[in-house]
Order: structure tokens, then sequence, then C-alpha cells
């Protein structure tokens, strides 16, 4: 009877033990997770803020660019640095009527010359 | 073993009282969790909660080419904790001047004053905790800032709405105030678009009131505006306004307005006023009072004088009760009507006779106040209206003024002669460029388009407008007649030579219209307008000059002062534009015979 006791004992202690173990340890998990959660929530602020100051910046980049290409900031670039084009740098071009109106070029689909064609057969072999 | 003496009277009396105590407690509690349960539950949620609001970021407004007129940027409002200062960050202070622009004697003044008295004779002091340094930095000079590392500056961000063009377009766009309430222009009439829908998040903070995101419990996104492309192109509204500019500094009026659009869709590439505003200075009323804010071109009414000739000319032909080549007495200054005689208005030269041609191309008010009388009141009020006189254009803009056109009713005896040469009727500028894109645009009377499209974010349309045509006002061939009078107006023996650019055709009219001062006409006030179009068998660009009391020597006229700026306009226009001249052996390229001829794959 003794031994019974012992033993009833020994296994009492265990779960007791073994309860203390579980629930401090799952304490502890609790904390640690919630610690986890608030660690990835202030990430998440800290990406959402990073990301509103580059749309901010970009905001701010379009807007410099746009003032930089404003037709009077482009022309005051130009002023001085331009010089008037001479002749041998204009092609003339002449117009003249084709089907759909009036046309410096008319676009058709690229045809291979007979010359080329004709180029190997001429060569000695 | 043995029991302690205990007496039972004091024994009973302490365990009563300390049962009391435990009972004050239980009921404490109660009290705290369940008699006030809800109540204190609420007030410890509210210091808790927050409800933060994100704002949504306000649509960008574009010209015809996608390049950025209007657009939301931060703005930066740099103050300073004078009890946060730091020994080794004065040391930063000559270079944070510099960045701010400012003398270093205010910034050491603004760093170093620390307290302020509430009034002359209050007897506390108070700390200061925030002095302003300067407002509306940009992100570059924020950046510059807060890498000086200065502690105790800081910086309180906001939003506002910047043009990047300056002055340009300045009357179109109109302006958002620090309110955040659009004010005038396309910023108001389509600030629904625009707008956009803020956003929020339901979370909790902590102690210092930051954040705790862990407890957010509700996020919606906020919804950006949706973007606006305009039909103005940002070139042509800048030759436009440099062209403005020139008629301001030659003439020094009261004011300008011109117009360019295209005919056949009705929409508008260019809208300016002189005096004109900077939308990012719009509180600066000093430098542009209030009135300069107003479009001139939609607002301000003036007789528009002979430009109106092309109604009475129009309306007769397509009545068929003329014809171009027919002969008019307009030497004589009496005409009879209705069995009455009524006195002629004068012409600046008198002819003895003018073919109905000659009275467009020779602007004779005498010769017009024929056509009106052949007309009669009905007909010619009915195309004067059809030509949209006395109605709104429908211009997306708002504040437009309808001009007058009187009913028949209120005509006096002598408004039949006087209404075909452009009096005893108003009209806004945009009138009589809508009136003279009729003829450009074979007859048809087109709403004025000033919106392309809305787009969201990724340059989806959200909304596409189209060309919106209101009636037609005279037949195809009628328009194309007058078309060829006009063009002779601006021939050698018309009064809009100024007007004429070499290899093109050119049509339009004139006006130069005495202005109404204290009740009567006034020799020394007057309207000098140009309304034409080119190349005129195929109109391309529709552009109306208005300047309303140029100052020169003499009388300003339409031919004098509005045509010539009608050919910068149009030259330029034609260069940026690659307007192709109507003869074909003579347009701005082909001009040469030239011996190099290209490969076959294009056939020259």
């Amino acid at each position: 009877m003794n031994s019974v006791s012992i033993k009833a004992r020994q296994r009492f202690l265990l779960i007791i033990v073994a309860i203390i173990v579980i629930t401090v340890t799952s304490g502890f998990s609790i904390v640690w997770l919630q610690q986890q959660i608030s660690r990835t929530a202030q990430n998440s602020k800290a990406q959402e803020a990073n990301l509103a100051e580059m749309t901010r910046k970009l905001g701010y980049l379009d807007q410099q660019i746009a003032t930089l290409h404003q037709p009077v900031m482009l022309q005051g670039q130009l002023t001085g640095i331009l010089r008037a084009s001479v002749d041998e740098q204009i092609v003339w071009v002449n117009e003249r009527s084709v089907a759909s109106g009036r046309a410096y070029a008319e676009a058709k689909p690229y045809q291979v010359s007979t010359d080329l064609a004709l180029l190997g057969l001429s060569r000695a072999r | 073993m043995s029991k302690a003496f205990v007496p039972f009277a004091r024994s009973w009396l302490v365990s009563i009282a300390v049962a009391f105590a435990f009972c004050v407690l239980l009921g404490r509690l109660f009290y705290l969790h369940v008699w006030e349960h809800q109540a204190l539950l609420e007030h410890v949620t509210s210091n808790r909660k927050m409800i933060n609001v994100v704002e949504a970021r306000r649509g960008n407004i574009v010209d015809s080419g996608g390049n950025l007129l209007a657009t939301t940027r931060a703005a930066y409002n740099i103050g300073v904790d004078p009890q946060a200062i730091r020994a080794k960050d004065l040391d930063q202070l000559p270079r944070l001047a510099q960045i701010l622009d400012q003398p270093l004697n205010e910034l050491l003044n603004k760093v170093n004053t620390k307290v302020r008295k509430g009034g002359q004779h209050a007897k506390e002091v108070r700390l200061i905790r925030w002095a302003v340094l300067a407002k509306g930095l940009d992100e570059s000079k924020h950046d510059a800032i807060l890498a000086l590392g200065i502690k105790g500056v800081y910086a309180n961000r906001v939003f506002t709405r910047s043009y990047p063009a300056g002055q340009l377009a300045a009357h179109v766009l109109g302006y958002v105030n620090k309110e955040e309430t659009p004010v005038t222009g396309v910023e108001r009439f389509f600030d629904y678009y625009l707008r956009g829908q803020d956003g929020w998040r339901e979370t909790e903070r902590d102690g210092n009131r930051r954040e705790l995101a862990q407890y957010r419990e509700r996020e919606v996104n906020p919804t950006n505006g949706l973007n606006l492309e305009l039909t103005i192109d940002q070139m042509v509204q800048f030759i436009v306004e440099k062209e403005v500019s020139r008629l301001a500094q030659s003439y020094n009026p009261k004011g300008v307005s011109v117009i360019v659009s295209a005919p056949s869709t009705g929409a508008i590439l260019a809208m300016a006023n002189y005096p004109s505003y900077d939308p990012n200075e719009f509180y600066n009323t000093e430098k542009y009072p209030i009135s300069n804010q107003r479009n001139r071109a939609l607002t301000d009414v003036f007789e528009p004088g002979s430009t109106f000739k092309i109604v009475p000319a129009a309306a007769a032909l397509n009545e068929g009760i003329v014809q171009p080549e027919d002969q008019f007495k307009t030497g004589l200054a009496l005409a009879n009507y209705k069995g009455r005689a009524l006195r002629l208005p004068s012409d600046y030269h008198t002819y003895e006779t003018l073919s109905m041609q000659d009275i467009v191309v020779k602007s004779s008010n005498r010769g017009a106040a024929h056509l009106g009388i052949l007309l009669g009141e009905d007909r010619l009020h009915d195309y004067a209206a059809a030509f949209g006189f006395g109605e709104v254009t429908g211009c997306d803009l708002g504040g437009e003024v309808s001009g007058t056109l009187h009913e028949v009713g209120n005509w006096d005896g002598l408004t039949i002669t006087r209404l075909p040469m452009g009096h005893a009727v108003s009209a806004t500028p945009m009138q009589v460029h809508t009136a003279m894109s009729v003829i450009a645009n074979k007859g048809i009377l087109m709403e004025p388009l000033l919106t392309k499209r809305i787009f969201d974010s990724s340059g989806r349309d959200v909304i596409r407008y189209s060309p919106n045509a209101k009636r037609r006002v005279v037949s195809t061939e009628v328009a194309e007649t007058v078309s060829t009078m006009l063009a002779a107006v601006v021939g050698q023996e018309g009064t809009a030579r100024k007007a004429s650019i070499e290899n093109y055709n050119v049509a339009g009219k004139t006006g130069t219209t005495q202005k109404i001062v204290k009740g009567q006409y006034s020799r020394r006030h007057h309207v000098a307008s140009f309304s034409g179009f080119f190349p005129a068998d195929h109109p391309e660009l529709v552009i109306t000059v208005v300047v309303d009391e140029p100052q020169l020597l003499g009388v300003g006229y339409g031919g004098t002062v509005a045509a010539p700026a009608f050919r910068n306009i149009a030259q330029a226009c034609i260069a940026y534009l690659g307007i192709r001249s109507s003869q074909s052996n003579a347009s701005f390229l082909a001009l040469k015979n030239f011996p190099y001829d290209r490969n076959r794959r294009l056939s020259n």
C-alpha cells in the first residue's frame, strides 16, 4: 500500500509539474506571439510609411519634370544654342497626289528588287 | 497543545471589521464591473480607440499630350521647439538658415525665444513649444533639413495643389484654395471626379497617442481622385499666351481674350485672357487682383460689331433671297421698311453700290442693314439665335453668361438696321468664336469641347467625351460661299489684310465696335476683334482674338490690332501642328525640285 501511495504521489506530482510547465510555457508563447504580431504590425506600418513617402517623392518628381518641360523653360534652354539651319541640311521632297490625298511619300510593302534576284546569276562560278 | 486565549467579543469585532472591509471591496468591484460596466467600458474604449482618416489624393489634370497641368504635392511647414534645441545643434543653424533662405539672425531669434507672455500686463509666462520657421517647403528642402539632424526642428506635412505650368491656362484650370475648396475653372467644374474619397482606419493608441498597428480592426482604403485630360494643347496655349502678352505690352488694353479650337470637333486647343494670374499664388491679391481670375472669354460681353455680319450674310444666302453677285445701293442713307423710312448706319467708306459679297468684304454697315431688312425681324432674330447668340455655348467651365439677344417684341424701330452690323446685341468672345466655327464647320454649330476623357491611375478611361453637334445652322453650300467671302476679307481688297498668311487661304472677319460709356457710344473706347479660320477650304483651326480698349493713336481697328495677332498665332500653329497649305505646289515644305531620289521602298 505504501508503494501504491508513493507511485500515486509521484504521478500526481508529475502531473502538477507538467501542468505548471505547460501553463508557463503557453503563457510565454502567447506573449511571444503577441510580440511577433506587434512587430509585424509595426513593420507593416513602417512599410506603409515608406510607400507613402515613395509615392510623395514620385509625385514631386513628376511635378519637377512637368515644370522643366514647360514650353517657356524648353525655349529658354534652346536660346543661343540652336542656330538657323543651312540649305545642305534640308532634304526637300516633292508633294504629289496619291490615292489617299496629297502626300510626300507613300508606304508600300517591301518588295525585293529583281536586280537583287538576278545578282547571283551574273557571277562567274 | 493549548489554545491561545482570544476574547470572544474582540475576535468577532475584528472578524466583522475585516468582513466589512472585504464587503466594501466587493461592493466596489460590483459597482465598477457590473453597475457602471457599460459607461466605464465606453470611456476606456474611447480613450483607446481612434479613427485615422487616410486622405485621398486629388486627381491630376493633363493636357491633350499628357503634360501635367495640375497635381497634388506635399508641402512642409517647418517649425522649431526652442526647448529641445541642444548646444551642438546651434552649429547647424547657419546651414538651416541657408536652406530656408532666411537671415541667420532671424532664425537665431526664433530659436532663442523660449518664453512668451500672455499680454503686456500678464504676470505668467508660457513656454514656447512651437515656432514656425517656414511654410510650404518642398520635398528636397525637407529632406535637406532632416539630414541636418537638428533636434527640435519638426515638419508638419500638408498636401497642396500645385500648377507646374504657372500662369499657363490659369483661367481654364482654376485653383483649389487652402480650405481644399475648388474655386473656379476645371478644378471646380469637375471636382466630383477629381476629389476622390478618403479612407479610414479603426485602430487603437497607446498612452503617448501613437497607433498600435496590431489592433487595427477595420481598414478602408482611400479612393484616389480620377484624372482629367483636357483638349488644351500646352504648346498652343503657350503660343497664344505669348501673343496675348505681346498685345498687352503693345496696347495696354483693359482686357484680351483669345480662343483657338478645332472646328470639326469643337475641341478647344487654347483659351487665354489678359490680365491673368498664377493659380499657385491665388492668395496674393496684391500681385493678382481678384478681378484677374475672371475668364473674360466666357464672362465678359461686348457688341460683336462687324464679326456679326456673317449672320445676316449666311441667313440671306440660306433663305435664298440673295446671291453673292446681287447689287445693293449702299450710297443711300435711308431705306424703306414696313412703310417707314429708316436712317441707315454710316460706313467708314461710302460706296454707291456694293455686291452682296462686297458687303462682307468691305464690311459695309449699310449693306448689312439691307440684308437685315430683306430678312425681316423674325428671320434675323432666329438666325442670330441659331448661330448661338443669346444662349450659353455649353463650355465646361461654368460661370458662362449668355449675352443678350433681345426678343423681337423688345426691338425698337432701328434694331432691324443695327443688329446686322453687330449692335443691339452683346456676346462673349466664346459666342463669337463658335459662330465663326459654324462657317468653318460646313454650317454645323458644335458645342465647345474642353475635356477629352476622365481616366484612372492605370490610364483606363472612365468617361470619354465626344464632340457634340448642337444643330445645323446653314447648309454646307452656304457655309462654303460665306467662307469664300471671308477669304476675300483677308485678301488685298478686304479689311483684314494683316491676317493673311503666305501660301495659306485664310478666312475671317474683323470687328471694331465703339463701347458704350455713360449711356453713349464713345469714340475713344473700342473693342477690336478678329475671328477667322484656315485653311479656308479645309479648316483646321478657328482663332478668335478680342482686345478690349487697345491704347493707340487713333481708333483700335480689328484689322490693325487683332488681325496681326491672329496671323502670329496661326503661323506658330502651322509650324507646331504641321498644318498643310491648300496649294499643293506651295506648301511650307515642298518648294523645290531636288535631284535626290529615295530608294524604291518609299515612292516619292
